[in-house]
Formats: structure tokens, C-alpha cells, sequence
């Protein structure tokens, strides 16, 4: 389906339906269709990419170790074993998905599988995927059927061919984001819901610069010492994850996912319900849990933060007003699915809008300046409100400046902030923050101290 | 008493000025010599009713019922009236019941060091609470949405400013008294044998039926949204205190009575015509005044108050879902199953399979009570489990089918209503109580989890105790240790002093829903009926 509304902006015409979401990223190929994938063993010949280790992170070293890295080190390999574990049995026997074993819900179940393996085409028992490998080269690189053989002659040339082949292009660190995203965050083919969050799932807090600080890379960055490259990949992971939510939320208010609900909860931040009622008539001021009208839940912001950094020409951008729009019919009591999947999809689109640039979705124009500047307002936020969310979001915009500021700077207050937001497993939150359900502890007035510390830090910097 | 006369004075002059009043002590009224006031207001009430014949009835304000009601005239005392009518019930009202001061605890006009008082607290979170809703406009959603149920507001015809002061009133029970309180109705002695029908043509309601009564209380004490009577999410996230559950006798017992009980209604000699009409007990007078000093009473108001509870939840959901603007309210949900701290033991429905993650309707609203006095119980249960699946199908339940199917209930309401009225009518016997108990405690099993539920069964259990004690079916030795204990896990006892806001114990009552200790409740619960029905 082309949809072409030449009144929302020429690039439109180019990046075709805004729908296809990942088609405007150049990444259609990730999403599950009936391509035929070859597995991670394909990739792991001794002389491509199952070479030796060694060598991988000194910059001099010949590449060829990357299965071997991913096999060994990377989380995203054990992803099977996650879903084989005795937690997903009792979360996808609560769902349904499972029923005495067997599997009641094949969709529920392969919705499972469309973030936790490569492929979701069950083996002959109908049970376990054809290759049972966790999440592959191929997840992220796009199944390989269709590049296969030009790859492995080396025959593709440019990075327009690849795209065109099909291989991902993994590259520009806005695209990179999106691969992430499209599981962290989700797509018009994966929801992680308040049901399954329910079960007990994790809830998803992606970052793409905390997530890749700690990533074990199978890869180089040309750039990765430059001071301002963990800001440039924070900046590509709002805006990423952005758009994958608006993908997912329109998804969700049209329903084409069996397993999708509508309203669905999750859109909305868990702390606004999810706090003991203690019968303080005096409850804490609406701001501190960002209630809106009274008793209705205000949206989550954690993905959708990044709407606020697409750069305005003038004034205040197209992107802000129907982001207030979308925010206003989320949060009225009764959400009207049609409204809101226009609204997604029109913002959707001023998105692909303002980023097009040279033929492809492009990172915008990043300067410290600029982040600092939102770094500063989502501090000034934090002291406002207690929002869990909203102040670890402001830790992480500050903690991705951290290597363009002058050393020293920022650590003390950084370490009272991370005291008082109880990440777990230094930010890569694998379990629910427990402070989610309340307020911040702001454990002493040193939490408010530590936010001004840093507002003058980067108010320093900025003079 | 002359004091008290020119106060009255002031008090008539407030009501005629169409101005709010300044803060008045409702008892300041009652400071009068009754007889006085009598003769003006009966003067009153007939050139008010020369005036104007209308068929519709409206209200008539306090002070007419007061006129007679807070203190019996020598006449009447004389004449043996108050052997029939107690004619003190304004004045039992005005100094001991909640009710009169439902409206003084949230008033919002008081001057700035009567709400520095400690007792005033629930006055400011009255105002706090308009502020945080941003009621702005006048005060017409402070009297649309709070006083409707804090004083019988009706913006068709809107208390006096003088009235507005006496919170839930008698006409906010009773019925509006234009009609009946005509010297010839319900002064007169052939109005004793009228049956409660004729009554209710006039404009009474027929308190004397137990399921007449909870429609009446429940109205507020549940909800009613056509009459918008309706606690909203934004009003309770506002700060709104939580509605306790309800159990009739429990709550008509915590009332300081303005009334005489069915058995005390004696002697009996003066009361068998009504009793004739009244209740459907057949037999010559010993027969009548044996049957009702042996029916177990109480928990006859109990049985039926629940069901009616039942109904009017059900209705309640077929409000909400019919009104966009309600439907989706977070009010009719268990505050629990959101509202609790994750990666803890999660609040479940049990009744049905649930999908994690789904807010449930309040069990209040859906629960289920054994009716042992007809048959048509079966397909009650199954519409309940039906809406719980729907509730369930998807997140805050699927519209639609909610909308059919609570249809579906109110459609047969009609035929439950009267079998509701033949059987209480019936004297509740010691067979009744037991299989109430047996079946009660069976079907609450699984839903002794909610504090609430758990409050309301343990209240129903304690009445029937309680009764069988009375009727020397138990001693009260054999019970009075897991009551008591009973009574202090669930916080069972609602006395609070006439003044004094709920506000007071918000805070331990909602601890307690948090951390109330479940398997303890289930078996003292489980101990106390057995005992009962041993």
C-alpha cells in the first residue's frame, strides 16, 4: 500500500508509507515476512566471520571475528535460553500462550519470538524454531537469502546496493538506533504490552548510548573516540526510538495485531497507577506523578522525549503541536483508536520529514551546545516532579555528555542521582526498577543538590 | 427558650434570602419551643398546599417535619400518639446521625480560623479537592457532583440555603413531602392502615421493605449516575476518601435510631392492622406477634440488602458503560489491582480466569449472594461470570458486550424485584440464617483476598451471629472470641462520633487493605460459621 498525501511533505513520495515504517529506514528487510533465513552457522566459516577473537578491538586487527564475539559475549545470543527459561514458561503459561506445554497461542507465541530468535518458523515439532540461535546476525542484519551470495562473493558494492539487497545498513548510528529499537521498543510486528508485562516481563527502558557502552561490539566505529560520539548515539536512540513507538502505537489503536490490545496500558507511565494508596488526604502534588485532569494516567515519555529534539525552523515545529495533540488524546478518557493512529502517523511522517536529507533518514545537525541545552531543561523538569522516568532520562542525556565535558565535572553529583534511581546492573535494567512504583527517594536534599550541581555544570559549559 | 425563638427568627430570614448562609449550627434550630413553632408552620403548610395542588411532590424543607418530629406537644403525649410514633425522630436525628452533618463536614464557605480547627480537616480537602478538579464555574459542580449525595441536592428543585445546611434529611430518605405531610394524610390515624403502596402514591417511601431501604442508601452508598450520584476516579484521585462496602443492617445499626425495630413495635394490640398491612404473615394476632418476635430480622435485611447491592452494581455498570463520558471511569474498577507496588503479590480476581495485566471490576460491584428464598439464583451466577469474561476480553472490558449484557440483567431486574419484595415479607427463620451462612461463606471463598470483600462478608456473618445469640441459638461465649478478633483485623466497627469526618481513619483503612492478613481472615471467617452452624 502507497499512501501519498503531497500536502504533508515532499519526501513522502519518497520514503513511500509512512506505514511501512521501516521502509523509510531503509530496513524493511527486518520485518518477519517468508524470507528465508540461513542462520547464524552460515556466517561463522573460518574465513569469513568465525575467525579468531583476538584482534577484533585494536583498530589495525583484520575484522573475521564477529560470530565468535556475538556466540561468546553477547547477550543477545542467549535470547532462546531466556525464552526456554522457567520465568517465560510461567509468563507465556499466564498469558495463554502456553496451555499444559503445548502451545494454545501460536501468535502470542510467535510474537515472542519475533524479538527473543532470528526467525519465528517453527521445526517439525512446532515448538522450537528452525534454528533455535537467540537473536543472530541475521536479526539485525536482515534474513540473507536475498544477499547471500553476492556477500560471500563480495560483489556488493556501495551501501545503496546492500540496502537494495536487503542487507541492513548498520552504519549511520540513526539506522543502527532503529535496528535496536525495532525489538527494544517495538514495531507494527512485535508488541511487548501491559498484558505480557503483566506476566512478567520485564518493562523496556532502552537507551541506545547505555546499551551500547556496554554492548560487547563484534564491529569498529570509525568515530568511536570522538568526544561526542555517545551524544550523537543518545540523540539517534530518542529519535529511533520515537519513531518506533509512534510505529507501535498506531499498530496497537488499528488492532492488526491479534494479541495487541486497545487501550493499552502500557503507553502510560507505571508509576501514575502503580503506587500504594496510603490515604494521605494531602496526596502528593499531581506533579509528582505528572497526573493529568485530575485521576487520568499521563503517557510514558520515555520514548517519546525524542520528538522534542527534531530542530525547528520556526518557532514551535509541526512535530511539537501534533505531539501535544497526540499526548491530549491519549490521555482523555476515552483514547479514540481511530484518532490516535492518524495522529501517530502524521507525526510520523513530519518526522521522516524534517530528517530526510541526501536520499536517507539522517541523524539532524548535532551540536554540544544543543544537548547541553536539553540536558539543562530535563534537569530543570526533574526538580520540578518526582517522576522516576523523567529524572533517569535526564541521567542519561547528562551521562552521554559526560565525555565532552571537562573531566571530573560531573561525577559526584552523577552518583548521588544514580543512588537515588536505583539502577540496577549499571542502567541496563534487566529487572523493574523498584523505585518505579514510588517517588524518587530523593534520599536527602542531596538529590536536589546534585541536579543543581549539574545544571551548573553544563550552564558553565555553555557560557 | 426566648433566646432560642429570636434565633429561629434568623435562621427563617436566611432561608429567605436566596443567599448561601453564614455558618449556622444546624442545632441551633431545635433551640426553639417546639409547640410555637408548630402552629406558625402548620399555618404554613396550609395555606403552602391551598396554594398549590401539584401531582408531582416536591420537597418542603426540615423544618416542616422538624415542626412536630423533635419534640412530642403535650397534646400528642396526651392523646397517647407518641405510644404509636416516637415524634422525637428530627431531634435523634439532628444530634446523633452522620447524615446531618454530611453537608457541615464539606462545606466550603466556613471563615478562616474555623478551618484552622483540627476537626475541620475534611472542609479543607473539600475545598482542595474543587481546587485540584478545577471547579470553577460557581458552584454548580460542587453541587452537581458532591451534593447530590452530601445533601439530596436535585438541581430541578434546589434545597433552601437553609436546608442545604442539614445534609442528608429526611425528605433525602423519606421521599418528598409535599403530598403526605398534608394535614389530611399522614396525620391522621387512617393513615396507620394504608398499605406502603398507598403510601408511596402520596409520595413516602416504604421504608418498612429492607430491599425500598438499599435502594434508598445505596443510591450514595454505591452509586447512581442518573441521579449523579457517582464517585469518579478524577474525584478520588482528587482526594475523595474511599466509599466503605456496604451491608444494610450492618450500616441501619450503626444509625442512631430514629426508629422503633419491627419486634419493638409493641405492644402489639395497637399495631395488628399494620402489621396486617405491612407483612404478608397470616394468622390471628398471637400468630402475627409470634412470627415476628421469632424471624431473624436482621439478617433478613442483610440477605436482602446484598442483592440489592448486586442489582444496583450491575445497573451501575450498565450506567457507566452507556455514558461515553463515564464509561472507561476508573471508579468501577478494584483500586487494587492497579494500585499496588510492583514485583509484590498482586491482588487477583479469583472468580474467573483473568489475563495479567487487565484492570477487574470492583468486586463490590459483582458480587454474588446466595438468595435462598427463590430458584432464580442460577442464571444470576452465570450473567456474573459472563460479565467478569467481559470485563476481561479486553483491557477495562469490551463495551459492547457489557452494555448487552448488564441489558440483559436489568430486563429480568423486575421479576427478581418482586420476588425480592414476596420474600421479605416472608419472617426469616433459623433454617434461612443457617443456609444464608453456609452458602455465603461457601460462595466468598475465593474472594476473601480483598479487604473489602472480606469487610462486608465478615459485617453480613456477624449480623447472623449475632441474631442467632439473641435468639439464644448460640451463646455468646461460643462466638465473642473470633468476632473480637474479627473485628480488629477487618476494622468492622463504623461508629464514629456524629462530627467527626471519615477522614480519621483513611489512612489505617487503606493500610489495612494493603496488609490485612488474608489467610488469618478466611479462618476466623471459616471458625465463626462453623461454630454458628454447629
Amino acid at each position: 500500500m502507497v499512501v501519498v498525501v503531497p500536502s504533508l511533505g515532499q519526501s513522502l513520495n519518497k520514503v513511500t508509507d509512512s506505514r511501512s515504517g521501516l521502509a523509510a529506514w531503509g530496513l524493511s528487510s527486518l520485518y518477519h515476512a517468508d524470507q528465508g533465513f540461513r542462520g547464524a552457522a552460515s556466517c561463522a566459516t573460518s574465513n569469513c566471520h568465525g575467525g579468531p577473537t583476538v584482534g577484533i578491538a585494536s583498530e589495525t586487527a583484520p575484522r573475521g571475528s564477529e560470530y565468535p564475539i556475538w556466540l561468546e559475549r553477547d547477550p543477545h545470543a542467549q535470547s532462546w535460553k531466556t525464552i526456554c527459561s522457567d520465568a517465560s514458561f510461567k509468563v507465556m503459561s499466564q498469558l495463554g500462550i502456553l496451555k499444559d506445554g503445548i502451545i494454545a497461542d501460536m501468535a502470542g507465541y510467535r510474537n515472542c519470538l519475533a524479538c527473543h530468535n532470528t526467525e519465528k518458523n517453527l521445526g517439525k515439532d512446532q515448538l522450537t524454531p528452525t534454528f533455535a540461535e537467540g537473536v543472530g546476525c541475521e536479526s539485525c542484519h536482515g534474513p540473507s537469502q536475498t544477499w547471500f551470495d553476492q556477500h560471500y562473493q563480495g560483489t556488493e558494492a556501495t551501501r545503496a546496493a546492500k540496502r537494495t539487497l536487503g542487507l541492513t545498513d548498520s552504519g549511520p548510528l540513526l539506522q543502527r538506533a532503529k535496528i535496536c529499537t525495532t525489538c527494544h521498543v517495538g514495531s507494527r510486528d512485535r508488541d511487548m504490552n501491559h498484558d505480557i508485562i503483566a506476566a512478567g516481563h520485564p518493562a523496556l527502558y532502552f537507551d541506545m548510548a547505555v546499551y551500547h557502552e556496554a554492548y560487547p561490539k563484534h564491529w569498529r566505529d570509525p568515530e568511536q573516540n570522538s568526544s561526542d560520539f555517545r551524544a550523537k548515539l543518545w540523540l539517534a536512540g530518542q529519535i529511533a526510538a520515537a519513531d518506533s513507538e509512534l510505529e507501535l502505537l498506531e499498530s496497537r489503536a488499528c488492532k492488526s495485531l491479534p494479541h495487541s490490545t486497545w487501550p493499552e496500558l502500557s503507553l502510560y507511565q507505571c508509576n501514575s497507577c502503580h503506587f500504594p494508596l496510603n490515604g494521605n488526604p494531602k496526596p502528593s502534588s499531581p506533579t509528582d506523578r505528572g497526573l493529568v485532569d485530575g485521576g487520568r494516567a499521563p503517557i510514558r515519555e520515555w520514548n517519546l522525549a525524542g520528538l522534542s529534539y527534531i530542530p525547528n525552523d520556526s518557532g514551535e515545529n509541526e512535530i511539537q503541536v501534533s505531539a501535544r495533540q497526540l499526548r491530549f488524546l491519549l490521555t482523555t478518557a476515552n483514547s479514540d483508536a481511530k484518532s490516535v493512529a492518524a495522529e501517530a502517523q502524521r507525526l510520523r511522517v513530519q518526522l521522516y520529514d524534517s530528517l530526510f536529507d541526501k536520499g536517507m533518514l539522517s541523524l539532524p545537525k548535532w551540536s554540544s551546545g544543543k544537548q547541553r541545552e536539553i540536558s539543562i531543561q530535563r534537569l530543570e523538569e526533574s526538580r520540578r516532579s518526582n517522576v522516576w522516568e523523567r529524572a533517569a532520562g535526564a541521567y542519561t542525556a547528562v551521562w552521554a555528555l559526560g565525555p565532552t565535558m571537562p573531566e571530573g565535572r560531573l561525577e559526584k553529583p552523577m552518583k548521588t542521582m544514580r543512588a537515588a534511581l536505583l539502577f540496577q546492573k549499571d542502567m541496563m535494567s534487566a529487572s523493574f526498577p523498584r523505585s518505579q512504583t514510588e517517588k524518587i527517594a530523593p534520599t536527602s536534599k542531596d538529590w536536589d543538590t546534585s541536579l543543581l550541581q549539574l545544571i551548573s555544570a553544563l550552564k558553565n559549559e555553555v557560557r | 427558650m426566648d433566646g432560642g425563638g429570636s434565633q429561629c427568627k434568623t435562621i427563617v430570614l436566611d432561608a429567605a434570602s436566596s443567599r448561601a448562609s453564614a455558618f449556622v449550627d444546624p442545632r441551633a434550630l431545635f433551640g426553639l419551643e417546639a409547640g410555637r413553632f408548630h402552629i406558625v408552620v402548620w399555618l404554613f403548610i396550609a395555606l403552602a398546599s391551598a396554594a398549590s395542588a401539584s401531582d408531582s411532590h416536591s420537597n418542603i424543607g426540615v423544618k416542616e417535619c422538624a415542626a412536630c418530629h423533635s419534640a412530642p406537644s403535650p397534646i400528642y403525649s396526651a392523646l397517647g400518639v407518641t405510644r404509636f410514633v416516637r415524634l422525637v425522630e428530627a431531634k435523634e436525628w439532628l444530634e446523633h446521625d452522620k447524615h446531618a452533618y454530611a453537608y457541615q463536614l464539606i462545606r466550603r464557605d466556613l471563615p478562616a480560623e474555623e478551618l484552622r480547627k483540627e476537626e475541620r480537616k475534611s472542609n479543607l480537602l473539600s475545598i482542595e479537592i474543587t481546587k485540584r478538579l478545577n471547579w470553577k464555574e460557581g458552584d454548580e459542580d460542587f453541587k452537581r457532583k458532591c451534593l447530590t449525595c452530601h445533601v439530596g441536592y436535585k438541581s430541578e428543585q434546589p434545597p433552601s440555603p437553609m436546608d442545604m445546611n442539614f445534609g442528608v434529611q429526611c425528605e433525602s430518605c423519606h421521599g418528598p413531602g409535599s403530598e403526605y405531610t398534608k394535614t389530611e394524610n399522614h396525620q391522621q390515624v387512617s393513615w396507620r392502615a394504608k398499605s406502603p403502596q398507598q403510601k408511596t402514591e402520596f409520595g413516602l417511601w416504604d421504608l418498612t421493605s429492607a430491599s425500598e431501604t438499599a435502594k434508598i442508601c445505596l443510591s450514595c452508598h454505591l452509586g447512581d449516575i442518573r441521579q449523579n450520584r457517582f464517585i469518579t476516579h478524577d474525584m478520588y484521585a482528587a482526594g475523595h476518601p474511599v466509599l466503605p462496602p456496604f451491608d444494610l443492617q450492618t450500616f441501619l445499626d450503626a444509625m442512631p435510631p430514629h426508629w422503633e425495630s419491627l419486634p419493638k413495635k409493641l405492644p402489639f394490640e395497637r399495631r395488628a392492622e399494620y402489621h396486617r398491612v405491612h407483612f404478608d404473615i397470616a394468622g390471628n394476632t398471637d400468630e402475627i406477634q409470634t412470627a415476628i418476635q421469632d424471624s431473624y430480622d436482621k439478617t433478613g435485611r442483610s440477605m436482602i440488602g446484598g442483592l440489592v447491592a448486586n442489582d444496583m452494581g450491575i445497573e451501575l455498570i450498565h450506567q457507566a458503560v452507556a455514558d461515553p463520558h463515564t464509561w472507561g471511569d476508573y471508579s468501577i474498577y478494584n483500586c487494587m489491582g492497579c494500585h499496588q507496588e510492583l514485583k509484590k503479590k498482586s491482588v487477583k480476581s479469583q472468580t474467573s480466569p483473568r489475563t495479567p495485566g487487565r484492570p477487574f471490576p470492583a468486586d463490590w460491584l459483582t458480587l454474588d449472594y446466595p438468595f435462598i428464598h427463590v430458584s432464580s439464583r442460577g442464571t444470576q451466577a452465570t450473567l456474573l461470570t459472563e460479565l467478569l469474561t467481559s470485563f476481561n476480553s479486553v483491557p477495562f472490558g469490551d463495551a459492547k458486550q457489557l452494555q448487552l449484557l448488564s441489558e440483559t440483567h436489568l430486563q429480568s431486574l423486575q421479576g427478581r424485584f418482586n420476588d425480592r419484595r414476596k420474600a421479605e415479607k416472608q419472617a426469616t427463620t433459623k433454617q434461612d440464617v443457617r443456609q444464608w451462612l453456609k452458602h455465603l461463606i461457601a460462595t466468598r471463598q475465593d474472594m476473601l483476598h480483598d479487604y473489602w470483600v472480606a469487610k462486608q462478608t465478615a459485617w453480613m456473618v456477624c449480623v447472623a451471629v449475632d441474631e442467632l445469640v439473641e435468639h439464644r441459638e448460640l451463646t455468646r461465649d461460643s462466638v465473642l472470641p473470633t468476632q473480637k478478633r474479627l473485628r480488629e483485623l477487618l476494622r468492622l466497627d463504623i461508629h464514629l462520633p456524629q462530627r467527626q469526618s471519615v477522614l480519621t481513619g483513611q489512612k489505617a483503612e487503606l493500610e489495612m487493605a494493603r496488609s490485612f492478613d488474608a489467610d488469618l481472615c478466611k479462618e476466623l471467617l471459616n471458625d465463626l460459621v462453623k461454630r454458628a452452624l454447629e
